[in-house]
């Protein structure tokens, strides 16, 4: 990175660029300050409070969070959560970096393929929550009818109202509505892996397992990690699908903490402890952003090197 | 935004001399023409300006939902119900607003959570004027004081609470208050229903008033036909509301809690009876459907389809039957249970005006309008609801020929040994507590004894809290 | 939809974003990049044939799989009422039935809900963007005491899930008189850091002779951001634009809690709804209809700005 030169600047023009400076971040700064900070402090607030919208708060000190961290449903959310995303965290990068590969060389309808792997990822979450909602209908749902067509099943799967299946079905749609992101990034990431490598390795008789294990995926390792975290983070914020296809059921199987907090907030109207869950996920992924810078700061170093 | 045309003006902030000529802006313009890609800039501007500009007039026409409610004369009302319900009561509301020509009533109709959204109403200070509401979820607002006190209005205007039944009335009494916040509409109880063609056609006699439990299942049984493709159940299944099982707890002699001791009492043998009853319906007779078997049908949509032989629900069924069904239907009472007795659990509605309305005499006007003796045989006439008024009652059900269901005098009949449902404050999370832990009943997955065991604790806390109150 | 969190490298200057290829011109080496990666892909020799032509079914197949469920929601919403609960489902309805979308508009206000999420999304987006360029000017060329600290104000909000907002938000709303407005709608998605740092990183790779130019010449700072920085902005202008405007119209959860009046519902409120609405039977191919008119203004607006919408994922997602 080139340094920049510090020129010093004359205090008249000081004056001036910090006018404008002024002016010109007013608009977010408050912005922020009014629509962020407040209510950050206030969920704060509230989490120590007994609440349900009615009526005025009142100081109830730690309880919420000793409710919240006793509450075995609570524990269960968080599980469902955490095995939600790892799952969809590993099947999202798996499939999203071998198709990045197979997408990464000259092929015919490019952009053809680049549409229709993005076209999940821009549309609204809760359009296509209403369409897996019918993909899923046990008895005249399309999935089911494809499978039995493909004799892979015999009686039809109860998608979203069994236990064990019902997780699987969300995260089957998340997969299918991150993957064209994924693709992206790793397919820019791929771009970043000098060709002098690859021509080497091909020289050297190297097989395509061999590349692969010891080039690209040692280079990607970067944006492995980058595009794993933001999974993490994003998944952990999974909201409008759990709304629109299960409502945490079937038994609180596909209970997410973020829908689990909105039904404590908006459905019991116990402000307190869903406060104190939105505080919980706060601090998880606060360490998992934090863990991304750090890494990413390790990447620039790594990218340095090898430029 | 290319910013090629001349600078008008200057600025007030000038450093160095006035020269602000535009030969810099020219020069820029050609030097950095490739850089700045000004055809994307041609390209997306201006539709995203277009959208805008169209946008605005659209904006500017329409004032918002707020500032038609402000307007004096006008008042919002919510509902919950069904679209045939909605029609019928914007006709009544017609009548209304021909009656009282300054005051216009606008329908809020929220068919689904409704109860959630009205508390956000509420506490957002942008409450409905007029507000349906029934007895399970009246205790928490009465408590906040969202309802305005009826009592004055009544007095000056005359109304007879004494037509009204006690029954009704009292679902809305609170301890604590002689606050009279609501003016009842309607008695909520539940029936059976049933397909009187497919019991026929499976040689099934009818449920009479006297049928019993095990005559129940019997009858079930023989109507119950599983095929590859297509199935007839012969009983409903709703794991959801506890409204719906409840009186098969009642029926065994079980009850849901002692409002005294803040005891759970459903871990009493009777109670776990009922519902061990209840479970068996789809686990161990095999009537009723089980979850994946119905899958996103509704049961009342399976009785239209007539692949239900008997559907267990309430008075606001009717209007859907008379108009949808293509088959001869009747209701009767549900069956008598070890205890010698049939208990269902009465409800009530009505209607109340918010604390915060910015017009009380419309919204008054309103409220007597709607539970007048002329609106409610209107409302009862169609179907729809069980008046609260027993003049109105008497005259609506009596048996009339060629008019389904011929045996709607069982709605009248079973109010006599009927429960009205009490319950704690905090309703909602103590029912989806509930709900939640008797999931796996239904399921068959376990006991209805080591389900309630494990929740008990819970539950009881939240019924514990009750007292404080 | 979180956008991507950006890396906010306190460190200053761009460092090496630009190419001395004078075709180019100054544009950012992310750019040219994506333009490989949009143009020619590397292919040197790798792979066999078979392989390639086994990787290609497989990448069909994906594309197939990724469409399914669109393909699927056009054909259910032209199918007759029969046709809809049908085993074997079809492959496009014999018949259809363009009647269940006039149907559509006759029972719910679906082209008021469109309006209000077209109204809503463009006006977040022209002020969210316009707010972040200036914010992410002044934090790259101007210079100003506490620079640091409200860098690092800005920074801290990134981290923020929304969630964690919601409910003082809501109440922020009610004393505001806001709800059920416009106002909550839009005002709150006004302002981001998000954008912010995006556009900080684009002006962070201009060259600084543009400004000295300028400023010899008399313009002051405002100026020179308004005539200069942000008409040299418009790519990123344009991939902010797209991606707030995609962000904003997908948004759900707060349009659910802060609206209620049927005038004011954003189309994906509005499809909630009309899935709730349905107490015995679900209308599907008026659902799937629905979701199909909510789907193709985002579709509509992704193809026109595909470049810029995809640079502008990548501004926020590998590295600067």
């Amino acid at each position: 990175m080139r340094k920049s030169v510090q020129v010093p600047i004359p205090e008249w023009q000081q004056r001036e660029e910090t006018f404008w400076a002024i002016l010109l971040l007013a608009p977010c700064l408050l912005g922020l300050l009014i629509f962020t900070y407040i209510p950050v402090f206030g969920s704060l607030g509230l989490s120590f409070s007994y609440w349900n919208l009615l009526g005025t708060p009142s100081w109830v000190g730690f309880e919420n969070y000793a409710a919240v961290l006793q509450d075995p449903l609570f524990w269960k959310s968080m599980q469902s959560t955490v095995w939600f995303v790892t799952v969809s965290g590993i099947l999202e990068v798996v499939i999203a970096l071998f198709l990045a590969m197979a997408l990464n060389r000259a092929i015919k309808g490019q952009t053809l393929f680049r549409i229709a792997y993005f076209l999940p990822f821009i549309t609204p979450m809760v359009s296509v929550s209403l369409v897996w909602g019918w993909l899923y209908d046990p008895a005249y749902g399309a999935f089911n009818w494809l499978l039995q067509q493909a004799h892979l099943i015999q009686a039809p799967i109860p998608w979203l109202y069994n236990v064990s299946t019902a997780p699987w079905a969300v995260v089957i749609l998340r997969i299918w509505k991150d993957t064209g992101y994924n693709i992206l990034i790793f397919l820019a990431g791929l771009q970043t892996i000098p060709l002098s490598l690859t021509e080497a390795a091909l020289l050297d008789g190297a097989s395509a397992y061999r590349r692969f294990w010891n080039i690209t995926l040692p280079m990607l390792s970067p944006t492995l990690f980058f595009v794993g975290i933001m999974t993490l983070i994003n998944g952990f914020q999974a909201f409008d699908s759990v709304y629109l296809l299960t409502q945490g059921g079937p038994a609180h199987s596909t209970e997410l903490l973020v829908y689990w907090m909105f039904k404590n907030a908006f459905e019991f109207y116990k402000i307190g402890p869903a406060s104190a869950i939105a505080y919980l996920l706060f601090i998880i992924i606060l360490a998992l952003t934090l863990v991304q810078w750090q890494l990413r700061k390790r990447w620039v170093l790594y990218e340095d090197e090898t430029a | 935004m290319k910013a090629v045309k001349d600078n008008t003006g200057s600025r007030e902030l000038t450093q160095l001399g006035s020269k602000k000529n535009n030969s810099f802006c020219l020069r820029r313009k050609d030097a950095f023409k490739q850089a700045s890609s000004l055809f994307l800039m041609r390209a997306i501007l201006p539709q995203i300006l277009g959208l805008l500009l169209l946008s605005i007039p659209l904006s500017g026409c329409q004032s918002t939902p707020q500032d038609t409610k402000k307007q004096p004369g006008t008042i919002t009302l919510s509902t919950w119900g069904s679209q045939q319900e909605v029609d019928g009561l914007k006709l009544l509301l017609k009548r209304f607003e021909a009656n009282n020509p300054d005051v216009h009533v606008r329908l809020m109709h929220i068919p689904e959570n409704y109860f959630q959204k009205i508390h956000l109403l509420v506490a957002g200070d942008i409450a409905p004027d007029v507000m349906l509401v029934n007895s399970l979820n009246y205790p928490i607002y009465a408590h906040h004081e969202v309802f305005k006190d009826l009592r004055s209005f009544v007095k000056k205007d005359h109304v007879d609470l004494k037509d009204f039944y006690p029954k009704a009335l009292q679902a809305f009494q609170r301890s604590d208050s002689q606050a009279l916040g609501i003016l009842p509409r309607d008695l909520s109880n539940l029936v059976v229903y049933y397909n009187v063609d497919l019991f026929h056609k499976d040689g099934v006699s009818e449920p009479d008033a006297d049928w019993t439990w095990p005559q129940m299942v019997e009858k079930a049984k023989a109507l119950t036909h599983r095929g590859k493709t297509s199935s007839q159940y012969g009983m409903s299944f709703f794991s959801k509301p506890p409204l719906y099982w409840m009186p098969f707890v009642w029926s065994a002699g079980g009850d849901l809690w002692n409002r005294d001791k803040g005891q759970l009492l459903l871990t009493q043998p009777a109670s776990l009876e009922g519902l061990h009853f209840y479970s068996d319906l789809r686990n161990r007779f095999h009537v009723a459907p089980t979850r994946a078997e119905s899958g996103d049908a509704v049961m009342s949509q399976l009785f239209l389809q007539q692949k239900l032989a008997m559907l267990i629900s309430g008075r606001w069924s009717v209007p859907v039957l008379r108009e949808q069904a293509k088959f001869r239907w009747d209701v009767a009472p549900l069956p008598i249970g070890p205890s010698g007795h049939s208990r269902v659990g009465v409800d009530a509605s009505g209607y109340a005006i918010s604390a915060k309305t910015h017009d009380q005499n419309a919204s008054w006007k309103l409220v007597k309008f709607l539970t007048s003796s002329a609106s409610l045989r209107a409302m009862a006439q169609s179907g729809l609801i069980i008046p609260a008024r027993e003049s109105v009652a008497q005259t609506v059900f009596r048996p009339q020929p060629g008019r389904l269901p011929a045996h709607g005098f069982y709605f009248l009949d079973t109010l006599k040994e009927a429960v009205p449902t009490s319950v704690p404050t905090r309703w909602n999370e103590f029912s989806e507590l509930l709900q939640l832990s008797l999931e796996p009943v239904w399921e068959g997955q376990k006991s209805p004894a080591q389900a309630l065991r494990e929740a008990k604790p819970a539950l009881e806390k939240l019924l514990r809290q009750e007292r404080k109150k | 939809m979180t956008p991507p969190t950006l890396d906010p490298s306190p460190a200053e200057g761009g460092g090496e974003y630009f190419h001395t290829d004078k075709n180019r011109g100054s544009m950012p080496k992310f750019l040219t990049h994506w333009k490989k990666v949009l143009s020619h892909p590397p292919s040197a020799g790798e792979g066999s044939r078979v392989g390639g032509s086994i990787l290609w079914i497989a990448l069909l197949l994906g594309a197939i799989a990724m469409v399914f469920p669109f393909w699927v929601m056009i054909v259910t919403s032209l199918c007759g009422p029969d046709e809809v609960f049908r085993t074997p489902p079809q492959l496009w309805p014999s018949n259809p039935h363009w009647d269940n979308y006039a149907r559509l508009f006759k029972t719910v206000p679906i082209d008021r809900y469109f309006w209000n999420s077209v109204l809503v999304s463009v006006v977040t987006t022209v002020g969210n963007v316009v707010f972040s360029a200036m914010a992410g000017y002044a934090f790259s060329r101007l210079h100003f005491r506490f620079k640091n600290i409200v860098f690092f104000v800005f920074l801290v909000t990134l981290m923020v899930p929304p969630q964690v907002n919601i409910v003082p938000l809501f109440f922020l709303m009610k004393n505001l008189s806001w709800l059920d407005t416009y106002w909550a709608l839009i005002v709150p998605g006004l302002s981001g850091a998000f954008g912010v740092f995006m556009l900080r990183q684009w002006f962070n790779g201009l060259p600084k002779e543009l400004e000295d130019a300028a400023r010899l010449d008399g313009c002051n700072s405002g100026q020179i951001f308004w005539r200069i920085a942000l008409p040299l902005a418009a790519p990123a202008l344009a991939a902010l634009a797209i991606f707030v405007f995609i962000g904003s119209w997908n948004s759900f959860m707060w349009p659910l809690i802060v609206t209620n009046s049927d005038e004011l519902r954003t189309l994906p409120v509005g499809l909630a709804s009309l899935k709730g609405s349905f107490r015995d039977t679900t209308d599907w191919a008026m659902l799937m209809a629905a979701s199909t008119l909510s789907i193709l203004p985002v579709i509509a607006v992704f193809l026109v700005g595909q470049k810029q919408f995809i640079q502008g994922m990548l501004a926020g997602g590998v590295k600067e």
